[in-house]
């Protein structure tokens, strides 16, 4: 049986201490720590449902063991808005009805904002670059993409 | 994977040390994306080498100096005359994948799948390899990328960095992968490095992967293409569609997911045909050097 051991890594603005099994992933670890908005989806890399940010680029918590974080800076859903201080995307998603079943929402939202973060108005092709790690089981990408331009000045790639 | 400890040595002397202690037991730890596929359930340790410094893109006058824990997101970004690695590393799996893996990872820890080595069959490469007794050894990439790399990687001695072919002008670079899904592993990758003058193909290096054991350069794809003229103006793909399927005629196809061999083997010209255009068109638009 393997031992625990500990780790520390910023999760949502707060530094904080874990002990985790080395098998362990980041998935489960963040999930047992109260952030339920990270989901299980694939559990091998493909799905997105688990994205959360690490140093601001988006990763797959389900293929990414928790050891990996140690002294990194780990954002889930929880630490990017909330009901009275919503991200612009989670705003834009509601307005353009790009929720649907919710499942791959905070995947889409953290992908968003790690680029956005970098830049503010990618081109439509580098959006479709970078928001390629998450799949929406409703199919419904047509409001997700509306919600995403309505944010990201049109995506035009004239600019 | 069963991972039943892990270490992160402060240093590169350290991590050698430590795999070659722990042998088979052992695991060396970079991005760790393809641990996913092994589905081996003897216990390892992992060695996690990612906080050692050994990433980043350096300009060489006719070369690219790319450190192994380079995430492949880098290459992805990076800019400059005669890198060509950027229409890789957008083709590679979905962008979470391409933030955590690395470019080491992609060549060390081959699956007939991966798409670097295909790519840098074509540009030319070199390895750099830190052995256990802190040497650095250079090893030829089209050897390094032959057959198994653990040929080059006994268990101490680490992958560091790649130098990575520059586009001089007149050449152009050409990649495809043939997939199922977006984000899916290739079916048939080629990568093709071309040198036109004067609408006429003067070098050309060709190779493919995914559907063979190991990737391979394409010699007879080569001899048959270099010569050919090339129009400026309304290049047609299936010009070279002959020689494609000529030159990969008699190679080991090898289908995977359900496909069979025969679908390979007919799929692998069709990657090798768009590569050539590509890099074709590529090199007429001017694009490098």
């Amino acid at each position: 049986m393997a031992e625990t051991r500990k780790i520390s890594f910023t999760l949502n603005g707060e530094k904080r201490e874990f002990s985790v099994l080395p098998d362990e992933h980041l998935l489960h670890l963040l999930r047992r720590s109260g952030c339920k908005g990270v989901k299980f989806g694939c559990g091998e890399g493909s799905c997105g449902t688990c994205t959360v940010i690490i140093d601001g680029r988006a990763e797959y918590s389900c293929i990414l063991y928790a050891f990996q974080a140690d002294g990194r800076d780990v954002r889930t859903i929880e630490g990017v808005g909330d009901f009275d201080k919503p991200h612009p995307f989670q705003e834009a998603l509601v307005e353009s009805s790009g929720v649907q079943c919710g499942y791959c929402t905070p995947g889409m939202v953290l992908s968003a904002k790690a680029l956005l973060d970098q830049d503010p108005r990618p081109t439509e092709a580098k959006a479709r670059e970078y928001m390629d790690g998450v799949l929406c089981r409703c199919t419904g990408y047509e409001k997700i993409w509306t919600a995403f331009r309505k944010v990201s000045g049109g995506g035009s790639d004239g600019r | 994977m069963k991972i039943i400890d892990f270490k992160t040595p402060a240093r590169l002397e350290d991590a050698g040390r430590t795999l070659k202690e722990l042998g088979e037991a052992g695991l060396l730890l970079a991005g760790g994306t393809s641990l996913v596929f092994n589905k081996g359930k003897a216990g390892r340790t992992a060695v996690d080498i990612r906080r050692l410094g050994l990433s980043g893109i350096k300009e060489l006058p006719e070369a690219f100096l790319v450190g192994a824990l380079t995430p492949v997101a880098e290459l992805q970004e990076f800019r400059a005359k005669g890198w060509a690695l950027d229409r890789v590393a957008r083709a590679f799996a979905t962008q979470q994948i391409r933030n955590m893996s690395t470019f080491g990872g992609n060549l060390a820890r081959v699956f007939r799948w991966n798409d670097f080595p295909v790519a840098l069959l074509a540009l030319e490469c070199e390895m750099t390899v830190r052995t256990l007794t802190g040497q650095d050894r250079p090893v030829r990439g089209s050897e390094f990328l032959a057959a198994s790399p653990r040929r080059f990687l006994p268990d101490g001695d680490i992958l560091t960095a790649v130098k990575v072919g520059r586009l001089a002008s007149g050449w152009g670079f050409g990649y495809r992968k043939e997939v199922r899904t977006h984000a899916d592993f290739s079916l048939a990758t080629a990568a093709v490095a071309a040198r036109v003058v004067s609408g006429r193909i003067v070098e050309l290096r060709a190779a493919a992967g995914a559907a063979l054991p190991f990737p391979k350069r394409l010699e007879k794809v080569e001899s048959l293409l270099v010569g050919k003229a090339v129009p400026r103006k309304g290049l047609d793909e299936d010009a070279f569609l002959a020689e494609a399927r000529e030159g990969c005629a008699g190679l080991p196809w090898k289908g995977e997911c359900g496909f069979s061999d025969a679908y390979a083997a007919a799929l692998a010209p069709v990657a090798v045909r768009d590569a050539v255009a590509a890099a074709v068109r590529d090199a007429q638009e001017g694009n490098h050097g």
